[in-house]
């Protein structure tokens, strides 16, 4: 019961342990805010250098936070290494979370709630934040048992589910969904006018060739240029 | 503007990185509560849409600071609420505005780094960090609340300001199609953020077109 205490309040915990992100140590100072409390439970008794240096440059994927402190808390309980090994798994999960929550996940879940909010209820824009919330809280309480029981092998863990695979998979499901809301709009155009469609597939392939010509910056500040030129040029003509 | 937008631009602020991170600051979910609220959802979604593409496309890796989607959403909801925005021409305008007032929003977000930076400085050299971690957490948390309050509050108002200004100047008739090709630019670009590449990718795409193309 007490183990189950202490995870949660740590879950909770986690929730708040970004708010001193800084210049100089980035989510060090939550990083020490989270695993100090959990090694006095264990009753480990830091030396002043060490204690120091728990505030050492941080930074992670949130979701992985209570994993890494975890894995921490049982390296430094069996004398290993464990600030190389948090500053490995540190950088490995950053990369991981990043490349699943940030560049497949939200994107999937961004498409998939604006593909219902379309096509069935707009109550379905609620998917995006309620299957995120899921996975990140379900992360972070199983996160400290986690890092806690593997330690320094917890990516295996990560390996044998094949995590780095699943952003591909949502990378397909948030293609297929982009699709379906290009097919929704060229359908209204083409109601109207056929040439709208083949001028829309156009339009589309352009801005996929773009992507790799010219930066995001360039290309919002273009897009900014096209629309004041729109509304100028019709507000002339009407 | 009612003061109620006030705290809910706080908590936005708050739960783009200083906590929780629920994804209730992201664009799309801010204009759809603001849109619920303000009773006036399609218009507020439209902006919404346009500003989550931007914020999923520009990814916070490392200590890049990714711009400020959440207040372009805020500010552009809060401009169709306020001025009862129902048309394109109208819309554009709102979203232009909101775009460029984005820019100052997100250096605040960088000032809020250094700020938290000479804290933890302060903190470190009175030797009161170990003993008061705790403070110096929630101070953090205030600040960000505070920046959202504050910065949002007053950035919205700048928005509505201008395109009250604005406005009357650029009454057009916007056709149908050209937004449409604007969203299918804006579309293809979006997609080449995908990893899928080649074949693999314009299958995807192109059955995704073709399931919508007959179920609507």
């Amino acid at each position: 019961m007490a183990d189950l205490i202490a995870n949660f309040t740590l879950m909770l915990k986690s929730l708040f342990y970004q708010s001193n992100l800084n210049t100089i140590n980035m989510q060090g100072t939550g990083f020490s805010w989270l695993t100090r409390p959990m090694l006095k439970r264990e009753g480990v008794e830091l030396t002043a250098a060490q204690s120091h240096r728990l505030y050492e440059y941080f930074n992670t994927n949130p979701s992985f936070i209570t994993l890494i402190v975890g894995i921490f808390v049982r390296e430094i309980k069996d004398g290993k290494t464990a600030f190389t090994t948090k500053a490995v798994y540190s950088s490995a999960f950053a990369a991981l979370g990043d490349s699943f929550y940030w560049h497949a996940l939200r994107p999937t879940l961004f498409m998939l709630a604006l593909f219902v909010c379309v096509n069935i209820s707009p109550l379905g824009i609620a998917i995006y934040p309620l299957i995120f919330s899921a996975l990140h809280i379900s992360l972070l309480a199983m996160g400290y048992p986690l890092g806690r029981h593997f330690g320094e092998h917890t990516i295996l863990l990560f390996n044998r589910v094949k995590f780095s695979r699943w952003a591909n998979i949502a990378d397909g499901m948030s293609l297929f969904l982009l699709g379906a809301f290009i097919g929704k709009l060229l359908k209204g155009g083409y109601s109207e006018d056929l040439w709208i469609l083949i001028a829309g597939l156009v339009a589309f392939k352009m801005g996929a060739i773009l992507y790799r010509r010219i930066n995001l910056n360039i290309f919002l500040w273009l897009l900014i240029v096209a629309i004041i030129a729109i509304l100028i040029f019709w507000g002339i003509l009407s | 503007m009612s003061l109620f937008w006030i705290p809910l631009a706080g908590l936005f602020a708050m739960d783009r990185r200083a906590a929780f991170n629920f994804m209730l600051s992201r664009p799309f979910v801010v204009s759809a509560i603001m849109g619920l609220i303000g009773d006036n959802l399609i218009w507020c979604l439209i902006g919404g849409i346009f500003f989550e593409i931007i914020g999923l496309m520009d990814l916070p890796v490392g200590t890049k600071i990714s711009r400020d989607d959440t207040f372009g959403a805020f500010a552009y909801s809060l401009t169709v609420i306020t001025c009862y925005i129902h048309s394109y021409d109208a819309a554009l305008v709102a979203l232009v505005l909101s775009f460029i007032m984005m820019l100052p929003s997100t250096l605040t977000v960088r000032y809020r780094r250094h700020v938290n930076a000479q804290l933890f400085t302060i903190f470190q050299e009175r030797s009161w960090l170990e003993r008061h971690e705790g403070l110096l957490m929630f101070i953090g948390e205030l600040l960000s609340f505070i920046r959202g309050m504050f910065i949002y509050s007053i950035g919205a108002l700048i928005v509505i300001f201008l395109y009250a200004l604005i406005y009357r100047h650029v009454i057009s008739d916007i056709p149908t199609s050209a937004l449409i090709l604007l969203c299918c630019l804006f579309g293809g670009y979006f997609s080449g953020f995908f990893q899928a590449r080649g074949w693999s990718k314009m299958l995807f795409l192109f059955a995704g077109g073709a399931a919508q193309w007959l179920i609507s």
